[in-house]
């Protein structure tokens, strides 16, 4: 086979419940692989937030909606000769498909790189996979499709096993169900056929209560295949794997039965003649007598992106060689640089992941978890044991006061055992702190636990063995509780001390974790991967590392409000700093992302991103380089910020920022203050301690319109807009509110989003976000466009010049956010935010401009005129960005779609063209293809 | 008042700390270089001696523990979680366990239910295991080239006894391990269905998974005492003659390397075709003149790929060696070509002869565990047996 001289990478768009950052890191991995192989890329894209879309990444970048007739021109114009269709997630997978369903391939002679589509069509289509699969002699779920109950009975009766129903044709599957009895069977199969329109229902095996078992598996066209990681869901079948507490390697099963189900993944991927990455679903009978394959899923994934993570093998990078047509066994080992990359990595430590999913923002949601997926985001921790592995989870969630010892005070677990255990403990996102409560009060035991669950009695062990272990940390040695995995928070909580007495103690013991390689091997070779995590074990031998390095604190777990587009700042932030001649060390914890993958910095730690873990990432530096290291807060949205009080308070200094400026920017008085001081307009408001001062407060504002925030914002939440007597009075009988308030006028006019770049002296916005929808629908939700339509440039310098002076003002150096409202010839200062934000990566696709780099730079000492920024508001470029939001609020029922100051949207889309009416309409019709 | 009904309900559900982790004492590992490590002891509480090799299996302990060709060894577990699970008595390989001892960073009781405990096996089978050993850090030092004597013993061993008796501990490759683990008699395992071609089998201490590979492709397979003579093992008049793996070092096993000098010698005359695996390979290897040397890091676990040679075909495989053949002229000139290499470092992993009637292989086809990728081997040796 020649290599392809140019090729075709479509990426997936908007970040959705389902579909997130996972594809920018293989997208990023594929471009990048394909660039040192010598091929030009020609990537499309309509998601301005991620690194892929950046031009040294994805080479000629077009953002556009992800339609046929969209891709069509693209090909037309650039004509690339090979498309990689395996790497941007179903969408990109389903519009290659359809690109070469309409022809459009052969007729401009792209031929598909990698997996075949035909092998695609057939991993897709779900009777022929599953004849495919029989054909091979490995189990599929029994099923029968029926037309009379008669007919129905006759399949339960010999499978005499719980059955799902699904009747043909009906929306959603009503009319559908499972059975345990005949008796069930038989009501079922009535309903199903009563409430299918044809009069047909699908009788199929229930798997439920399952185990269920992914192997991510890579093929190449010398029919190499192996498995790169086997991952075991702790939530049984009937929780969708991204909603699914998920452990790696497999942790309960004996040997022969790894083999057995490795081997039947390996022969679907064979017997598919797969050339890339795949993911294989298999449910195994809790006795471990028996199994069925699930699904397959034919190109990487959220899975292989969690398996690359855990085993420090980069499958979309290998997977796209692959798709070269270079084999396993003839390319370097990636991470130990040895001979192949054919070898299945060995682990000598356990990963675990959970979900991050957004019932924060929305209590009334439905937190029931099924089939349907309803996580944001996750989280990874890496350590030598299941159980600290755990615990270092649910830091990585960052769990705001909802740590391993959280317990909802609803449950009474400290006064009774719940009536009802099985309603108790029916799926949901608290069902780990509800097994956790039920265990430490003795209400129930770990057995009992298994049984109503399904849950995995090896799982239910380890939390029972935590459990106990947390009773004993009072009184214990310190190094024992650390051992085990307590964060200084739990600790500290537990001996009723401040979790800064607990690190103080640790300090003047010496006790800290020590940083282990992951290395794919187990220790068996010597590797250089730069891939860290923290373990209370022996130090290993380090390497010495010479250069000053500078920490970047990432994101974390994808939420609403704070997503893919931190994980773009964080790498971009790491590439800079790496291109300063210094060394980028990253610490995050999302397996998903691009900051994530070791070859995006020069060391990489992937930890929780709280105080404990910050700060013993910085003290490793601190002994590894001899200097200490400079972090860099302002790229890892809130999460990042959040650190800064502890982080000044540990007498470490922050690139660019102080706590100070922090504050002041967080605390709505004293923002006020300096707005006066500066003669900068802000919204009148004053503070509310309760109902009556509130009312009193509006009453001084001239009353509603009026928007309440908490004084101490974070991340938006619990914010209000209150335009009627009724909202008030909802809002006062309805909220949980955090006094004081700080409520303010709601201000009538164009609200901006203004990055400001600072070096301490000067300052420059390169670019001023107009946000389209009436203040009070969040910036994250509004419809955005830049440069400013509705907005005169002398206007637009007024309030770039007030950015600026507030940056100055903080003392910032680096980057700063200003959210304002112009009205009329005033201009409103609403809130600065002293990091970057969601708009960063717009601004830098607008205008074309690294904006991080630049920012970074500045915050740790250039100038403005050093990193080539001219002071003062950058001049329009000849394109108008207009960004639309897109949301997976489809996904969640019981969310209203209403918008307001609560952010709802997940991910966005960008249109670019040298008309604003033009880019909305590409906007729109980006959006418009996710659902949007 | 309900609520009041359920303060005083009795609370009888079990505590969760009633389920203990299995009795332990405290213990120590002690290396010949000076290394000390203390952890808890599990299984017996007798000391023992052995050299140490570390594996990368994250599953399969049943089979390790039980497998002949760790004899005199004491087995690191690189992953850090064993025991999890109950091991069923078919899975393990031989009908006694053979590696002297465990590390291992923690020991897990599993779940109850059929099988046994790892820890049961231990009890059974007489030997410890060290627990709360951060066995990455001893996989490190070994890999470094440690000395690998050492001694898990009760903790009230004191440090400089324990290194002593690692020092004087009698080395691995010094001992006939062989006629240790293998057969004395003569055995038959019968072929699953009808029978297809009988295999006389040289057992140096042969796994369980050999055997029933061969006995499902409907190999009736003779076993034979290490020590047969050629004449013996003539006289079975079979299809094929299968050396098997076993532990040990095979330069220091003559009569056996002569025995199956011979055996080549008929087999490229016409005679029975051969087929070894692991000290059966090395076996032929030696027979044909060629020399085997100690691996700096023994090959144990289940995830090294191997490069079928003559198909460019990759497999990856279960590996359990500490040593190797050295890919020398004396292969060459003995007729014979490298027909398997691992791709990680090289080390040869298979033979063939150019007449086609021999065949050998460094891994296990047969896995227990890890995969059996490469079970092909098998199918052409029963091709060739039935040629």
């Amino acid at each position: 086979m020649t290599a392809p001289s140019r090729v075709l990478v479509i990426g997936s768009g908007p970040i959705l419940i389902g579909q997130a950052a996972e594809f920018d890191y293989a997208g990023v991995q594929a471009c990048l692989a394909l660039r040192e192989e010598g091929i030009e890329t020609v990537l499309v894209n309509s998601n301005p937030a991620t690194v892929m879309t950046d031009p040294d990444v994805g080479g000629t970048v077009i953002i556009c909606p992800l339609t046929i007739e969209h891709v069509t021109r693209v090909i037309e114009e650039h004509r690339p000769d090979a498309l990689l269709p395996t790497l941007g997630g179903q969408t990109g997978l389903n519009l290659a498909v359809a690109l070469d369903d309409a022809g459009i391939l052969e007729r401009f002679g792209v031929r598909v790189l990698g997996t075949p589509l035909t092998a695609v069509r057939a991993a897709e289509d779900r009777g022929g996979f599953r004849d495919l699969v029989i054909g091979i002699g490995e189990p599929v779920p029994e099923s029968a499709v029926v037309e009379s109950l008669d007919d129905g009975m006759r399949f339960v009766e010999v499978l005499n096993a719980p059955i799902v129903v699904r009747p043909a044709y009906t929306l959603g599957g009503g009319g559908g169900g499972f059975a345990h009895t005949a008796g069930e069977a038989r009501e079922r199969i009535v309903a199903g056929l009563a409430a299918s329109p044809i009069g047909q229902v699908l009788v199929e095996r229930s798997l439920l209560g399952w185990y269920e078992i992914e192997f991510e598996v890579l093929r190449d066209a010398n029919d190499t295949t192996i498995a790169i990681c086997g991952i075991e869901n702790l939530d049984p079948m009937g929780v969708h794997t991204g909603d699914s507490i998920v452990v790696a390697p497999i942790q309960t099963l004996p040997d022969p039965l790894v083999q057995r189900l490795r081997r039947c993944a390996l022969k679907i991927v064979r017997a598919l003649k797969l050339e890339g990455g795949c993911n294989v679903q298999l449910a195994v009978a809790p006795d471990g007598s028996d199994y069925r394959v699930i699904e397959v899923n034919p190109r990487v994934s959220r899975s292989s992106a969690l398996a690359s993570k855990a085993t420090g093998y980069p499958i979309a990078r290998i997977a796209a060689l692959i798709a070269l047509g270079k084999r396993l066994h003839e390319m370097p080992n990636p991470a130990t640089g040895g001979n192949s990359a054919a070898f299945e990595p060995a682990v000598d430590y356990v990963v675990v992941k959970l979900p991050r999913w957004p019932f924060d923002k929305f209590p009334t949601a439905d937190r029931s978890l099924g089939v349907q997926m309803k996580a944001t985001g996750e989280a990874m921790a890496i350590d030598r044991e299941f159980g600290s592995a755990l615990l270092k989870a649910i830091r990585s969630l960052e769990p705001r006061g909802r740590g391993w010892l959280w317990e909802d005070p609803a449950w009474q677990l400290g006064h009774r055992r719940p009536h009802d255990l099985e309603s108790f403990l029916a799926p949901t996102d608290t069902r780990l702190w509800r097994m956790i409560g039920l265990l430490r009060h003795g209400r129930t035991g770990a057995p009992a636990i298994s049984a109503v669950t399904g849950i995995a009695p090896w799982f239910t062990d380890r939390l029972a063995e935590l459990v106990e272990a947390e009773s004993r940390v009072v009184g214990a040695p310190l190094l024992d509780a650390k051992r085990i995995g307590f964060g200084d928070a739990d600790i500290a909580a537990l001996s009723g001390v401040p979790p800064v007495a607990i690190r103080r103690a640790r300090v003047r013991a010496g006790i800290g974790p020590a940083y282990r390689r992951v290395d794919t091997c187990a220790g068996e070779f010597p590797a250089e991967t730069p891939y860290f995590y923290s373990s209370y074990a022996e130090a290993e031998v380090r390497a010495p590392a010479e250069r000053q390095s500078v920490i970047v604190v990432g994101s974390g777990p994808i939420r609403i409000g704070q997503g893919i587009e931190f994980d773009y700042c964080s790498v971009r932030a790491a590439w800079a700093i790496r291109e300063m001649g210094l060394d980028a060390v990253v610490i995050n914890n999302n397996p998903e992302t691009v900051s994530t993958d070791y070859d995006a910095c020069t060391r990489l730690y992937f930890e929780p991103l709280d105080t404990e873990s910050v700060l013993d990432v910085i003290d490793h530096e601190r002994a590894l380089t001899g200097t200490p290291p400079a972090v860099v807060l302002t790229f890892g949205g809130q999460t990042a910020i959040d650190l800064a009080k502890d982080l000044a308070y540990a007498d470490v200094p922050i690139a660019g920022l102080t706590a100070e400026a922090i504050e002041i920017t967080e605390d709505r008085e004293r923002f006020a203050g300096l707005l006066d001081e500066l003669g900068l307009e802000g919204p009148r408001g004053s503070l509310a301690s309760d109902a009556d001062s509130l009312r009193a407060s509006i009453g001084a504002l001239g009353g509603l319109p009026v928007i309440v925030r908490p004084s101490w914002v974070i991340g938006g939440r619990g914010i209000a807009v209150l335009r009627t007597p009724l909202d008030l009075a909802s809002y006062l009988t309805t909220t949980e509110i955090g006094w004081p308030l700080r409520v303010d006028a709601l201000v009538a006019g164009i609200e901006l989003d203004v990055d400001v770049i600072s070096d301490g002296t000067d300052w420059c916005v390169p670019g001023i976000l107009e946000q389209v929808d009436p203040p009070g629908v969040h910036s994250g939700d509004s419809v955005g466009v830049l440069p400013p339509q509705h907005l005169s440039r002398p206007m637009q310098e007024r309030a770039a010049e007030a950015a600026g002076r507030i940056a100055l003002a903080l003392g910032v150096r680096g980057i700063l956010n200003v959210q304002m409202i112009a009205s009329d010839e005033r201009v409103v200062v609403i809130e600065a935010n002293p990091r970057a934000s969601r708009t960063v990566p717009i601004v830098a696709k607008a205008v074309g401009l690294d904006v991080v780099a630049a920012a970074v730079r500045c915050a740790l000492g250039a100038t403005l005129a050093s990193v080539g920024l001219a002071a003062g508001l950058a001049e329009d470029g000849g394109e108008v960005a207009v960004k639309v939001p897109v949301g997976s609020l489809w996904r969640l029922p019981g969310v209203s779609s209403e918008l307001g100051p609560e952010m709802r949207s997940t991910g966005e889309v960008l249109g670019l063209a040298t008309s604003a009416s033009a880019a909305h309409a590409l906007a729109r019709e980006a959006a418009a293809t996710h659902g949007g | 008042m309900p609520i009041a009904a359920q303060q005083t309900e009795p609370d009888t559900t079990p505590a969760a700390t009633e389920r203990l982790a299995s009795f332990s004492s405290p213990g120590l590992l002690a290396l010949e270089g000076g290394m000390v490590v203390r952890g808890a002891l599990h299984g017996s509480r007798l000391a023992a001696e052995g050299d140490l090799v570390f594996t990368t299996a994250a599953t399969g302990w049943g089979e390790i523990l039980t497998d002949p060709s760790y004899a005199g060894q004491m087995v690191v577990l690189t992953h850090p979680m064993a025991g999890s699970y109950r091991i069923a008595r078919g899975e393990l390989e031989s009908s006694q366990v053979h590696a002297r001892g465990l590390v291992v960073t923690r020991m897990v009781d599993p779940p109850p239910g059929p099988g046994l405990s790892l820890n049961d096996l231990l009890v059974e089978g007489g030997v410890p295991a060290l627990s709360g050993v951060d066995t990455r850090a001893l996989t490190l030092h070994l890999r470094g080239g440690a000395a690998r004597r050492a001694v898990v013993a009760p903790a009230e061993t004191t440090e400089d006894v324990a290194i002593e008796m690692a020092r004087s501990s009698v080395a691995w490759d010094t001992v006939d391990h062989v006629s240790a683990v293998a057969t004395r008699d003569p055995f038959v395992v019968a072929p699953v269905g009808a029978r297809r071609a009988r295999a006389v089998l040289i057992d140096y201490g042969v796994k369980r998974s050999l055997l029933v590979a061969l006995a499902s492709r409907g190999i009736e397979v003779v076993g034979m005492p290490p020590g047969s003579s050629h004449a013996d093992v003539a006289a079975v008049n079979a299809d094929i003659v299968v050396l098997s793996p076993g532990p040990g070092d095979p330069s220091r096993m003559s009569p056996q390397i002569a025995t199956v000098r011979a055996l080549a010698a008929d087999a490229i005359d016409g005679g029975a075709p051969i087929l070894g695996i692991c000290l059966g390979h090395q076996l032929l290897a030696l027979a044909a003149g060629a020399e085997t040397r100690r691996l700096a890091v023994g090959h144990h676990g289940g995830n090294h790929a191997v490069l079928e040679v003559a198909t460019g075909r990759v497999d990856i495989g279960a590996h359990n060696h500490e040593v190797e053949v050295i890919d020398g002229p004396a292969l060459a000139a003995a007729g014979y070509r490298v027909s398997h290499r691992d791709l990680n470092d090289g080390t040869v992993e298979g033979l063939v002869h150019g007449s086609g009637r021999i065949a050998s292989v460094q891994f296990h086809p047969e896995g227990a565990p890890g995969p059996i990728d490469a079970a092909r081997v098998f199918d052409r040796a029963l091709e060739r047996a039935l040629a």
